[in-house]
């Protein structure tokens, strides 16, 4: 299998004054394509940093990372946007839609800066729509969506560049248990029928059980990593 | 791609908030109408001077006889009597000289019919109408067989006519005493109107100077030359051969001062000319200084909206905006306020210079290139001013703006 994520020996130290906190001590972890990964622990365990040093949002004090087998500290901050915009899809616990914007134009997003032309943009834009059953929402404006319409087109917009890899951060974290078990069958779904890789990062264990290999951190350390033989579809 | 990602997001951005775009770019609109009235009404002013000043003649040299001394008291230029119409004879004949007229002047009590008039009566020669550039309304002017004649002929300017002739269609063939002679109007002036120093121009009576000399002054000599040069360029070349010739004619020695002054309207008009652009300089940078506080409104404004919009810079940035995108994208916002700001406040400015000159009657002129400056300085504002809130927008960390509340 192809590797997307592959990190040895990562730490990261945030200086806050004086003191210096470690967030993580030393992560060894590799996900192949296909994979659906929950990475679970308490807050403060550095799952949410190891997260955002995967989407290359933040860089690590030490270690290496190389994404589909590129060494991302040797890549320039506008390298690390374009994988952002190509590679990568986030999906965050509060949505982040833009306001007074409508849900067509938020899946457009990240095409808008990865050079598609307007018209190409749209269609894209559309078919992922289509294909997650929110097409009659193109129109809608944020605040015209419940939380879990909001959350579908938030997963379009990670989508639609034909992305390497979703980061879901606490994906289900403003929503109800009905809602958040269909958003959760919903990723369960795209990983199973189109083989995309998901990195999921949650402390609810009935959320993690849709993966299909669960990971525990633990003050910046992984305790854990199995195979989920439980894993939840619906 | 760069008009996708910035100047789409940009607008889209501004459109949404209305009500603040449109105070904002108040501030440019204010500035920029501020400098375009004031350099419409600054450069009407001066184009009307040098109209006026143009409107005494083009090229226009004048010739004035010097100061004399009696008795230890010197009077002024023009004291003495010492030009002649040979004088002016000789004038013509230098190159670049197109034209020489003497000119005597009297004030003096006219009647015509039940009516008198005090007014200036002038004794010049038929090439006068070309030196001041002033054709006759009606009739003719006189020409150079009535000089000869010493004709009793004479052209009324219109203050004169009105006076003179209040209700009559014309004062054609009818006759006007001056100092008791009879002189036959042949001819009317078209009105000038009032000069720069704000005198009536119209109130005057043109008669050969031959007639002035020999029927109402009795004197060999005349008041001034009135010389007109071929080109204007050549109006300092013409100055000096003239000052050579009479000191010549005259047999000054040096270091006797010459008994006459040769002076060009050019250097008034230069004088007059740098008064109004001095002026104009001025209220244009008191303009632009309300320009750069309509910029800081915008920096304020730009500042507000960076930290608003916070958490959509964070996720731009997550799905792929490079920090050049975002800057350029409230750059773009920046300029796109002050430059339609700009092009607004060009528009009232030019609504305010017409209303100025419909109610207040003062000439105003727009010149293009200070409505391209006035745009162009917004722009600029915007530039300075919208930079360093782009750069703080760019400079964000993209998880930390993803978490900002």
């Amino acid at each position: 299998m192809e590797s997307v994520v592959d990190v040895r020996g990562l730490r990261k130290i945030y200086t806050l004054g004086q003191e210096e906190i470690g967030a993580l001590a030393g992560v060894d972890l590799r996900i192949d394509a296909g994979e659906f990964v929950a990475v679970m622990g308490p807050s403060g365990s550095g799952k949410s940093t190891f997260m955002q040093i995967v989407g290359m949002l933040d860089s690590p004090s030490g270690g290496s990372y190389h994404f589909e087998g590129r060494d991302v500290s040797r890549l320039t901050a506008d390298e690390r946007a374009a994988i952002r915009s190509s590679r990568l899809g986030f999906v965050f616990q509060s949505y982040n839609l833009l306001a007074r914007t409508t849900a067509l134009e938020n899946v457009e997003l990240p095409l808008l800066y990865a050079t598609h032309p307007v018209r190409e943009r749209e269609q894209i834009a559309r078919a992922q729509m289509q294909l997650l059953g929110i097409e009659h929402l193109a129109k809608h404006f944020s605040n015209q969506m419940s939380g879990g319409q909001q959350q579908r087109v938030a997963i379009a917009r990670a989508l639609v560049n034909g992305p390497a890899l979703i980061l879901a951060d606490e994906p289900t974290g403003a929503l109800d248990t009905k809602t958040s078990d269909e958003v959760m069958a919903l990723f369960g779904e795209l990983n199973r029928e189109r083989g995309i890789t998901i990195l999921l990062v949650t402390h609810e264990a009935d959320i993690a059980a849709y993966a299909k290999r669960i990971v525990r951190f633990r003050d910046g350390l992984i305790i854990s990593d199995r195979i989920n033989d439980q894993q939840r579809a619906a | 791609m760069i008009f996708d990602a910035t100047l789409r997001p940009a607008f889209t951005a501004l459109l949404r908030n209305k009500a603040r775009s449109m105070l904002t770019m108040l501030g440019i609109v204010i500035g920029v109408a501020a400098v375009i009235v004031t350099v419409a009404i600054g450069t009407g002013a001066r184009t009307s001077v040098q109209k006026s000043i143009a409107s005494l003649g083009s090229n226009l040299i004048v010739v004035q006889p010097g100061s004399i001394t009696q008795g230890g008291a010197r009077s002024g230029f023009g004291g003495a009597s010492t030009l002649t119409p040979a004088d002016g004879l000789a004038i013509a004949q230098l190159p670049g000289v197109a034209a020489v007229s003497p000119v005597v002047s009297l004030r003096t009590q006219v009647v015509a019919g039940g009516n008198n008039w005090q007014t200036f009566v002038s004794g010049v020669a038929p090439t006068y109408s070309y030196i001041r550039s002033w054709p006759v309304a009606s009739g003719r002017f006189f020409n150079q067989s009535d000089v000869q004649a010493i004709a009793k002929v004479a052209v009324l300017g219109q203050t004169v006519v009105t006076q003179l002739f209040p209700g009559q269609s014309s004062p054609i063939g009818a006759s006007v005493l001056i100092k008791g002679t009879p002189f036959t109007v042949i001819g009317t002036l078209s009105p000038l109107g009032q000069s720069a120093m704000g005198q009536d121009q119209d109130d005057v009576i043109l008669i050969p100077y031959s007639s002035a000399m020999e029927r109402l002054t009795g004197l060999k000599t005349v008041n001034s030359l009135m010389v007109s040069s071929t080109q204007a360029s050549q109006i300092d070349e013409v100055q000096s051969a003239i000052t050579t010739l009479l000191a010549r004619r005259h047999r000054i020695v040096p270091p006797e001062p010459n008994d006459f002054q040769v002076r060009n309207l050019q250097a008034i008009a230069q004088a007059a000319g740098s008064t109004a652009q001095v002026m104009e300089v001025l209220l244009a940078s008191v303009a632009a200084v309300s320009l750069i506080v309509g910029g800081i409104g915008v920096m304020n404004i730009m500042l507000v909206s960076v930290t608003e919009r916070t958490r959509e810079i964070g996720l731009r940035m997550a799905v792929g905006a490079p920090g050049r995108s975002i800057l350029q994208q409230f750059l773009t916002e920046a300029i796109a306020l002050s430059s339609v700001g700009g092009v607004i406040g060009v528009v009232v400015g030019a609504l305010g210079a017409l209303l100025v000159s419909v109610l207040a009657h003062w000439p105003t002129q727009i010149p293009l290139p200070w409505v391209a400056l006035a745009v162009g300085f917004a722009a600029l504002v915007g530039i300075f001013f919208g930079y360093y809130p782009a750069r703080k927008a760019a400079a964000l960390n993209p998880i930390e703006a993803l978490r900002f509340e």
